[in-house]
């Protein structure tokens, strides 16, 4: 009977863990991102995962902390110019005469019902978005649940939206500074943006690998990669790839700690992400430009940057390909840069695409696929099937530091004792080893301190195929 | 009428009518979902049906050095608007443009050049921080709104359809809290008229303590009745479902006996016997836990042979 590989064309299930141990030689390729060798680690490795191509982008960071908690912050400022909305339709007065408008809460003020934070001041000119007719603020009353402005206008007309006769609930009121200050005029009020400070941790994630002394000595006829027949070659290499993955799931999906004792994980950018980014769907295999433009729409209502990264799964990906490289086959599509040359966006798995003033920069991530990493296809349902997550490329500059830093970071924690610099610390304890155990067995241990950081997730968006 | 039938109408006698040119089966969901009046002076709302997950560590606003309230929903979201439904028990494609005069996908133009007309005039829709306003005069859209699948609340969405939003319905809401207000009624009243043995008993499969941990006095039935009816205020759904419960009033005394020695475990350990009559209640082997030993004691005496062991332990301790 000829031999068969036991489900090996599906890769089910995957990985075999072995409680107790098997064997070899540790690397840490991921802390060693050298030009000469990105080559070898992309053949190695795969072009799959973000987390390498950001390594090799230079897009990590490795964050000295300086507090026992492990925590690690940013700081982030709000709009700098201020609006409101009408609460309630109010009948014009007169020509030039005065109207008293009460505004909506949150959007135009909040701090509960006296509406301390609010971009309102006295002799303010604000504008109505439905005809550009400009108004003086001539009182503001701050009663409980009530924010009142009074508004006068500042040419012969009345307080009117768009050409009706009154001001309509949800018109919109943009703040300027005073426009028309006048004969010795005096100091103005104080308009200052709102800052914010985001705190995130970094989680803690282990993988081991443990030979025995047979494992390490019984030479095989396969060769594990770099000349080496034994055994323990691909155990670390699983472990070195299981490590890869860990992180970047970690990274990317976050990991929840609040149920789980002494523990502290990480907020996770897709978490951040799908709670203050915006979402397009569209109706899975008929994407269309229109479906593109939205995201335009809301990068450019963010100010988002000019350069995006678009991780896909296959499906999101196979829709484009059918519809938007289909439809610009001559032009548009480049392989243009994606922090590097052409040449390397293509080894780094990018495909990309201008419209609108931003360029997009299309990269199939595999991390979003069953499928594709533990072989097997979801049947009850899968979150993340026609998915993609747009990541803003460029640097900002933190708000409260000035530090400069990518939109999407992984955020590692060092230790004093550690050598500076390492993602992933490693180290081996055994028999052959230079700490000696009794047992006659070699063990291979890997750590990493590691969080997510997103700046700004408004500027990032999710675009999402809807299945009926 | 001498004569009239009161025979009920069957399926065959059922009318077909035509609601906006589309056939339906008269009384059906169909029909009464094509048959829907919207208050043209009237505001309609839907929100995301996923609200956003509390972060682990909240949002500092740096000028009052205060957490930033929590943001239930996502600053932007577009709504798609076609969408497959189970309409007349087979699939079925509607979808919705400005000005067209029906939402079923067969029954609107099919002219290249006219789709591409109306899907240009038509107004992208979005859901703002969760939240779409539409008005009472946008009949087609509101059909869309509460027929297609996107609709978590739909009656005809696809068993496959992503739950999108759903509708926010006032009335809804305010029967539901109407009905909290009446569950808390009664489990007030219940907390306050219950016997003292019965409200202790309830008391303890609550949590709520006999001791004053402080003082390490122990709680005066009065001084526990007033954490009881503070706990029928607090979750009078989860009092109610337990209150009266004879399998939690067992199961108190079967604890009860544990403690005080009237079960006992020790003399045979495979057996749970009455302590003074060594008399044997029901097998235990294998057990050694204090909880599972409890657990299947009260198991026992939910069982036809255990029916007696049920009477005797209540008669022992009920008084």
């Amino acid at each position: 009977m000829p031999s068969a590989i036991v489900r090996g064309a599906t890769g089910q299930p995957g990985a075999a863990a072995y409680p107790s141990g098997i064997t070899t030689g540790i690397f840490n390729e991921l802390n060693f991102v050298i030009p000469d060798y990105i080559p070898g680690i992309v053949a190695k490795y795969g072009n799959s995962s973000y987390m390498l191509a950001m390594e090799i982008l230079g897009r990590t960071t490795v964050e000295q902390s300086t507090t026992s908690t492990n925590t690690f912050s940013h700081f982030e400022k709000g709009r700098p110019f201020g609006s409101g909305i009408v609460l309630n339709t109010v009948a014009q007065g007169a020509s030039g005469a005065a109207i008293s408008i009460t505004l909506k809460s949150p959007q135009s003020y909040n701090d509960g019902a006296t509406g301390t934070q609010s971009p309102f001041l006295l002799n303010q000119t604000v504008k109505l978005r439905s005809n550009g007719l400009k108004y003086k603020i001539t009182a503001i009353t701050r009663t409980a649940g009530a924010f009142v402005v009074e508004l006068t206008p500042l040419g012969a007309y009345t307080v009117h939206s768009g050409t009706g006769t009154s001001i309509l609930a949800g018109e919109g009121l943009e703040t300027f500074g005073n426009q028309l200050a006048g004969e010795s005029s005096d100091s103005q009020g104080t308009q200052q943006q709102k800052m914010y400070r985001y705190d995130n941790t970094a989680t803690v994630l282990r993988a081991s690998v443990k030979s025995s002394d047979l494992a390490h000595m019984n030479k095989t006829q396969i060769d594990f990669g770099g000349g080496d027949h034994y055994e323990p070659a691909l155990a670390v290499q699983t472990m070195n790839q299981n490590m890869m993955m860990n992180i970047e799931d970690a990274v990317m999906e976050g990991v929840p700690y609040s149920n789980i004792a002494s523990t502290t994980g990480t907020v996770g950018v897709l978490p951040d992400v799908t709670s203050r980014g915006s979402e397009v769907d569209y109706v899975s295999g008929s994407v269309s430009v229109g479906d593109f433009q939205n995201l335009t729409n809301v990068f450019d209502s963010n100010g988002g940057p000019r350069e995006y990264h678009g991780l896909q799964d296959l499906k999101q990906r196979q829709d484009f390909n059918n519809t938007l490289f289909g439809i610009y086959r001559n032009g548009a599509i480049s392989y243009g840069s994606v922090g590097e040359s052409a040449e390397a966006a293509v080894s780094y798995g990018f495909k990309s695409f201008s419209t609108d003033t931003f360029d997009f920069h299309f990269h199939r991530y595999k991390g979003f696929t069953a499928q594709a990493v533990f072989g097997y296809t979801p049947t009850v349902g899968d979150y993340r099937a026609n998915f993609g997550l747009f990541v803003p490329q460029g640097m900002t500059q933190d708000a409260g530091t000035n530090d400069t830093r990518p939109y999407m970071q992984w955020v590692y924690q060092t230790n004093p004792d550690i050598p500076a610099g390492t993602r992933i610390y490693s180290w081996d304890l055994g028999y052959t080893k230079q700490t000696k155990t009794t047992e006659a067995s070699n063990k291979y241990e890997q750590i990493a301190y590691v969080g997510s950081r997103v700046i700004a997730a408004e500027q990032f968006a999710i675009m999402k195929g809807l299945v009926s | 009428m001498a004569n009239a039938t009161t025979a009920p109408l069957t399926k065959k006698d059922v009318l077909d009518v035509n609601v906006d040119g589309e056939i339906v089966k008269e009384g059906s969901p169909e029909h009464i979902a094509l048959s829907q009046e919207f208050d043209t002076n009237k505001n309609y709302v839907f929100q995301l049906a996923t609200e956003n997950l509390v972060r682990e560590l909240p949002v500092i606003d740096k000028r009052t050095n205060r957490a930033e309230p929590h943001k239930k929903f996502k600053p932007w979201q577009n709504i798609v608007l076609s969408s497959q439904i189970v309409w007349k028990g087979q699939r079925r494609n509607i979808r919705y443009y400005d000005g067209c005069t029906s939402i079923f996908q067969d029954q609107q133009p099919k002219d290249k050049e006219v789709v591409d007309q109306l899907i240009k005039q038509t107004r992208q829709r979005a859901f703002l921080d969760g939240k779409i306003v539409l008005s009472g005069d946008e009949r087609m859209l509101l059909l869309y709104m509460y027929i297609c699948s996107w609709n978590g609340e739909s009656e005809f969405r696809t068993r496959t359809a992503d739950s999108i939003f759903v509708p926010v319905d006032k009335s809804k809401m305010a029967n539901k809290t109407a009905n909290k207000i009446d569950k808390m009624m009664e489990a007030l009243k219940a907390s306050k008229e219950a016997s003292v043995s019965k409200m202790l008993v309830h008391a303890n499969y609550l949590g709520i303590p006999e001791f004053d941990w402080d003082s390490n006095n122990p709680l005066t039935p009065e001084e526990i009745r007033t954490l009881y009816r503070e706990e029928a205020a607090k979750d009078p759904f989860g009092f109610m479902d337990s209150y009266g419960n004879k399998a939690i009033e067992i199961k108190f005394y079967i604890n009860k006996a544990l403690l005080d020695g009237t079960i006992n475990t020790k003399y045979n350990p495979n057996k749970a016997t009455w302590g003074t009559a060594n008399t044997e209640i029901c097998n235990i082997s294998g057990l050694k836990s204090y909880e599972a030993i409890a657990e299947k004691l009260l198991e026992f005496s939910q069982l036809d042979a255990g029916a007696e062991f049920a009477t005797q332990i209540r008669n022992l301790y009920s008084k």
